[in-house]
């Protein structure tokens, strides 16, 4: 990196924000997708939105690329580090600044965990819904960037129904807030469009959050199914009885047998087992519990467990969520994939992935969301035996092409990132993704916000890709190139 | 092309025929207003040098994907309609937006309207997956999907969900639905005033109950809680909530046809009226905004959502009652034209910093300047 630029970021910045030492350097490589590296030309950690604004400043002048990061459990490389650039790690901005019970707004630093606004607000009766599986270390300035949903999504939604408002330093230095402390701010939702864009529009430096009531009643049962089908079919008809669970969970037999050698929640060595949670009022609760009980008994149910209190809930949900980081008791090495398909396309892609295993030898676990069709393929492999790392890799992303047949989608809470990014031309024509960059150059037309990440093409503003075709507004004589 | 044009109204059958036209307008340097079938010429800066292009003739491709609880609805089919479709399979887009469901669904995108039902199912906002869209560049680009989960790309669904046709015309909107409540009661709760009701309202928001509306309404002060659920729990919510509502002078559950004519008379209030202001403010200024509005001798009637922090007012005359800016200012709210002159000078503006990055996207989208940009007082 330029020397000169480098000078002004440790002028700009306390001594101890700036990390140059090749050794240190080497622990923020990569984020959770770990097979994608580089080593950042510089990391700073500021610890204030000033301070972030300072270093965004700097890259402006000197059109140097920055890349920021959360606590990088990011799972698609989005905050994979350019190796020309800096990575601003927000690590530091990590206080919880104002909780406002009446109005259920919390205000927090982006560098704080999902799980600790729950747990500050919790005595109050009120907590934050989105709760993706690595809540407990996800910070929510990551959240934002990924738009998080989580196990209770179906019902709740995602990080974008949650969130009021954004302090951001955009691409040029500016300090700017969007949205706020209300609803419906006025003008276009950039708060709609920033969360989700994967770190590539700006840097957040403090959000404002809403909160919800805790549920009256949270009842919560496991059901056990000798086929994915029958579970399958108790999802089909729970949602056809017109009930819309917390949430649907479904794991397939050796999710279940990772998780009970990882954890031991006691789960039935079945096919497939299948967790149904709904809260809300007490008496709404018990009614439609019921139903769903009788539901799957009738999907043909061998064993239903209902959680009778708090740590039975707890076993359950910890057998679930532990399910990605217990595949290594069953496996040296897993693909975790992220893809969505229609819910009723379940069956069918399913039924695919299982040829697809014992056509590439590799077993594959099957953990998702049942209720929103979010699947989360998980491809075994051994490391150690050459190639089949890249076998694993490849089946892995003939996965995401059933995806896309079925009409889902290539990511539905992991990010497209560095790694998926090939993939946004199977799901998006080129008029959608050319669409999508009119946003990005309207917030970064220098490209130094986390280039190179979700589009498949970077390409700088007003370029046209490929071979040379004339803008509709060049042919009607509108405009013309220079 | 087979657009059926009038003198100021372009009505273009399919998306692609709608980008060839505002292609042509930007040629031209024609100002381009997109309406919905009801038009609000009024939201143009200039009547006199624009044309409507209306999403009426969008009308095919709508998509129910029962089992999926998703459908997509090009943009000229009424909520009505659509909501009727989807009512075969028990589903429907739970939305009561204040123009009525007759709106297009092109309109209440684009105005990002909703109604009482905002308090329990959200705005169209919430419930957006997918959208297509007919850009000034000529060219019809789509974002989203029909899975309700997907995080690939930038979110086009809620830049243009409220963007009022500054960047172009929506042509049809993919939506998550909900299953159709089986029953609905409402508890009708007479106050003092509509600041006492707001008061009631955001106690009872506090409770376990989760009603799908908690509304305030004026002149008549009264808070209308409403339940869509099983029909037993419907009962028993609201059985418990009349037990609740102890400083209410009266409190009736209604159900059926009373049920359908309190809302109905609620709602033709705010359809016909020719100015509506949305204010919004914390939920727990509202009660104090409520106060204030009321002595307003201009504002005839008024509907609040106040766990929301939203409330909407109908004035006398084209413009405003000046003390608003005195009341909105001093319980930090602010008012948004949702019908009438946009370019009154109590619209506010987006703070400046963030007003320079929506102009961006502007110029990005429609470069040539032809579509409105309705958040500059004049």
């Amino acid at each position: 990196m330029d020397p000169r630029f480098l000078q002004a970021l440790a002028d700009a910045l306390p001594g101890d924000s700036v990390v140059r030492d090749a050794s240190e350097l080497l622990i923020y490589e990569s984020d959770a997708l770990v097979h994608l590296r580089n080593r950042p030309g510089a990391v700073v950690l500021p610890r204030s939105a000033c301070e972030v604004q300072a270093v965004v400043r700097l890259c402006h002048d000197h059109r140097v690329p920055f890349v920021a990061r959360g606590h990088g459990t990011g799972l698609s490389g989005g905050a994979l580090p350019h190796p020309d650039g800096v990575l601003i790690v927000l690590s530091r901005l990590n206080r919880i600044l104002d909780v406002d019970p009446d109005n259920q707004r919390v205000v927090v630093e982006p560098g704080v965990t999902n799980l600790q606004i729950t747990q500050r607000v919790a005595p109050l009766g009120l907590y934050y819904a989105p709760d993706p599986s690595s809540q407990s270390v996800c910070s929510i300035g990551g959240n934002i960037a990924e738009n998080s949903g989580g196990a209770h999504c179906l019902k709740y939604g995602f990080t974008v129904h949650h969130v009021l408002g954004i302090e951001v330093v955009l691409p040029n230095g500016a300090l700017v807030t969007i949205g706020g402390s209300t609803v419906d701010t006025p003008g276009l939702d950039l708060l709609g469009v920033f969360i989700g864009s994967e770190g590539t529009l700006g840097v957040v430096t403090k959000v404002t959050l809403r909160l919800l009531r805790k549920p009256e009643a949270v009842l919560t049962l496991l059901a056990a199914f000798d086929s994915i089908d029958a579970a399958g079919g108790a999802v089909s008809s729970i949602i056809a009885h017109g009930i819309v669970p917390a949430a649907v969970e479904m794991m397939d037999r050796l999710t279940i047998q990772a998780a009970e050698a990882a954890v031991h929640p006691n789960f039935p060595d079945r096919d497939a087992v299948l967790i149904v949670e709904l809260d809300g009022p007490q008496i709404e609760v018990d009614e439609l519990f019921e139903v769903v009980e009788r539901v799957c008994r009738e999907a043909g149910a061998v064993s239903v467990e209902i959680a009778r209190d708090q740590g039975q809930r707890d076993r359950i949900w910890k057998g679930r969520k532990a399910a990605f980081a217990a595949m290594g008791r069953v496996s040296p090495n897993y693909y975790v994939q992220d893809g969505v398909v229609p819910r009723t396309k379940l069956p069918e892609v399913l039924g695919r992935i299982r040829d697809l295993s014992v056509r590439s030898g590799l077993r594959i676990g099957n953990v998702f969301h049942a209720g929103d069709g979010n699947l989360h393929p998980l491809i075994c492999y051994d490391g150690s035996i050459p190639g089949q790392a890249e076998h694993a890799e490849k089946v892995a992303s003939e996965i995401l092409h059933y995806c896309i047949e079925a009409g889902g989608a290539i990511t539905g809470e992991h990010g497209v990132g560095a790694d998926k990014k090939r993939y946004m031309a199977d799901m998006y024509g080129a008029v959608d993704l050319d669409t999508m960059q009119m946003v990005r150059c309207a917030f970064d037309p220098s490209n130094i916000c986390n280039p190179g990440k979700v589009f498949p093409t970077p390409r700088l503003c007003g370029e046209v890709p490929g071979p040379y075709r004339a803008h509709p507004v060049e042919t009607l004589g509108l405009a013309e190139r220079v | 092309m087979s657009v059926v044009s009038s003198a100021e109204t372009v009505t273009p059958s399919t998306a692609s025929e709608a980008a060839g036209f505002l292609l042509q307008a930007a040629h031209d340097r024609t100002r381009v207003t997109p309406v919905g079938c009801r038009s609000r010429l009024h939201l143009a800066t200039d009547p006199s040098r624009l044309i409507a292009l209306s999403c009426c003739g969008l009308t095919t491709g709508f998509a129910h994907h029962a089992g999926d609880l998703v459908a997509t609805v090009p943009a000229g089919l009424s909520l009505s309609a659509a909501n009727a479709s989807l009512a075969s399979q028990g589903q429907w887009i739970p939305l009561d937006p204040l123009a009525g469901s007759h709106t297009t669904i092109g309109g209440l995108v684009a105005m990002n309207d909703s109604g009482p039902r905002r308090h329990g199912y959200g705005s169209p906002r919430d419930l957006i997956i997918g959208i297509e869209v007919a850009l000034a560049n000529g060219t019809v680009a789509h974002g989203g999907g029909r899975v309700v989960k997907n995080v690939a790309g930038y979110d086009l669904g809620r830049l243009f969900c409220g963007s009022r046709g500054s960047l172009g015309l929506i042509t049809a909107v993919t939506f998550k639905l909900a299953p159709l409540p089986r029953a609905s009661r409402t508890v009708v709760a007479h106050y003092a005033s509509a600041a006492d009701a707001a008061r009631a309202a955001l106690v009872l928001a506090r409770s376990a109950l989760t009603p799908s509306c908690l509304e305030v309404v004026a002149p008549e002060p009264r808070l209308l809680v409403r339940f869509e659920s099983t029909a037993s729990s419907a009962d028993r919510m609201a059985e418990h909530t009349r037990a609740l509502l102890a400083g209410a002078s009266r409190a009736d559950i209604v159900r059926d046809e009373n049920e359908r004519a309190v809302w109905e008379r609620h709602h033709a209030t705010f359809e016909v009226a020719p100015r509506v202001d949305k204010l919004v403010a914390l939920p727990m200024r509202v009660p104090d905004l409520l106060e204030e509005l009321t002595r307003l001798a201009d504002v005839t009637a008024l509907s609040a959502r106040p766990a929301v922090g939203v409330v909407d007012i109908v004035t006398n005359g084209p413009r405003p009652h000046p003390a608003l800016a005195r009341v909105t200012s001093t319980l930090e709210a602010h008012v948004d034209v949702v019908r009438g002159d946009p370019h009154d000078p109590l619209t506010v503006e987006p703070p400046r910093s963030t007003a320079g990055v929506m102009r961006a996207v502007k110029q990005q989208f429609d470069p040539a300047g032809i579509l409105a940009w309705p958040w500059e007082p004049r």
